[in-house]
């Protein structure tokens, strides 16, 4: 039996980042934005392998990270679920984290651009509204 | 107790003056998935070679599943699965009769699995080799080193000639090889993005030596990109730890390193008073900076 949720992964094996990394902070933000909810079952190693063609220890390993960080856990079984407390992963401190680099670099950019910063919170906070 | 699949320690190899081997250190768990890379003529098929005990190694020791690559015995050449870089001979066989042939040789031939590989990879069981392309040669190689269901699986760019369609069949049959039965590879390409699927380890040979050997994701987080932007002019020689290669023009630098903690990134910062991004490298960029 197939678990559909292997289609919110998204990897791209050339892209720089480590594979494990890829689905370390994919799972994160799933977690963190609600999509997976405690409970919710992922899909297995084995599946993710065949299905991306990647490493099974590389899925492994992001598994075990997701584990010893509280985000998942091991079932008695060997299922992988989303731990039932999750309000290290949801707090807001932890969600700003997880988009810190892409402020980092819209920063450079605008400093690099010479944008004052009245002006860059003028258009991120358009953005903010724009996308709710 | 991690056991291995094979063991090179110190190997030499001299053809005339030509030192290609100069002390290759290299040793694969039973289990994992190693790719080999190195520029042309940096003795990568030649290690196999010596691994295979098809050349004999002027120093060192070298084994498979502990017995030694000069003397294998029968049952550890049962247990390898060897695809060259070339194919040769046999070209007046049918890829029916080469098969059937090579199964004669083993006490163990998966006739099942190579039927449905052929008849996945879309090769004619009654086409003659001399008849088959190059991609088509590769292909059938594969199936003559899978079907006697071997342990250790030692691939010298077996793909260079598929299309990219049966080069990730080729992959996703590697894959459960590995997850179903544990099966241990050594894997030369020169396709980085192929290796950033499968391997678990990377291997970079380089003039005579290993010069890399660890994890993939290790060696990815060791090996970075700075992009240095300053205000004012940059030093000629930067004061970087473990700078790999690096470009400096007046304000601004480009610099490789290896294993540069993020925390002098940040003192990096601090001193030069200068914006700088690091930018992640896939494995082909890897490759090129570290054969620079």
């Amino acid at each position: 039996m197939d678990n559909q949720l292997i289609l919110l992964f998204q990897i791209k094996t050339s892209s720089g980042i480590p594979i494990y990394k890829q689905v370390i902070d994919q799972v994160t933000r799933l977690v963190a934005s609600g999509h997976l909810k405690a409970g919710d079952e992922l899909p297995s190693i084995r599946q993710v392998a065949g299905y991306f063609e990647i490493n099974p220890m590389t899925v492994s390993k992001a598994y075990s990270l997701l584990e010893a960080v509280g985000v998942l856990e091991r079932l008695r079984g060997k299922a992988m679920v989303v731990a039932s407390d999750q309000s290290a992963t949801r707090s807001l401190k932890k969600r700003l984290e997880l988009i810190e680099p892409i402020l980092r670099e819209a920063a450079i950019q605008a400093n690099q651009l010479g944008i004052p910063k009245e002006s860059v919170l003028q258009a991120m906070a358009e953005y903010l509204e724009g996308s709710k | 107790m991690s056991e291995y699949a094979l063991r090179l320690a110190g190997i030499h190899k001299r053809f005339k003056s030509n030192h290609v081997l100069r002390g290759v250190d290299l040793s694969l768990t039973v289990g994992t998935i190693v790719g080999l890379m190195g520029k042309n003529g940096a003795g990568k098929s030649t290690m196999i070679k010596c691994l295979l005990g098809l050349l004999k190694t002027d120093a060192g020791t070298s084994t498979v599943f502990n017995d030694s690559s000069w003397d294998l015995t029968a049952d550890s050449k049962q247990r390898i699965g060897y695809v060259p870089q070339i194919m040769t001979g046999f070209t007046w066989m049918k890829v029916e009769t080469l098969l059937e042939y090579t199964g004669s040789f083993y006490d163990v031939w998966n006739k099942e699995k190579v039927k449905s590989l052929l008849l996945e990879w879309d090769l004619n069981p009654q086409a003659r080799i001399s008849h088959l392309s190059e991609g088509e040669r590769q292909k059938l190689s594969i199936i003559q080193a899978l079907g006697h269901e071997p342990d250790l699986f030692i691939f010298d760019e077996p793909v260079a000639a598929l299309d990219p369609s049966s080069r990730r069949q080729f992959l996703k049959e590697l894959i459960d090889l590995n997850m179903n039965e544990n099966r241990s590879m050594l894997f030369s390409t020169h396709i980085a993005s192929d290796l950033e699927r499968v391997a678990a380890d990377i291997a970079v040979l380089k003039n005579g030596v290993i010069a890399y050997k660890c994890n993939l994701a290790t060696l990815q987080e060791r090996i970075r990109r700075l992009h240095i932007r300053s205000g004012r002019e940059l030093p000629e020689s930067l004061p970087i730890p473990g700078v790999i290669h690096s470009i400096v023009n007046r304000n601004s630098a480009t610099v490789t390193v290896d294993g540069l903690p993020d925390d002098y990134v940040a003192k990096l910062r601090n001193d030069l008073s200068a914006d700088i991004s690091i930018e992640p490298l896939n494995l082909e960029d890897i490759f090129l900076e570290v054969n620079r």
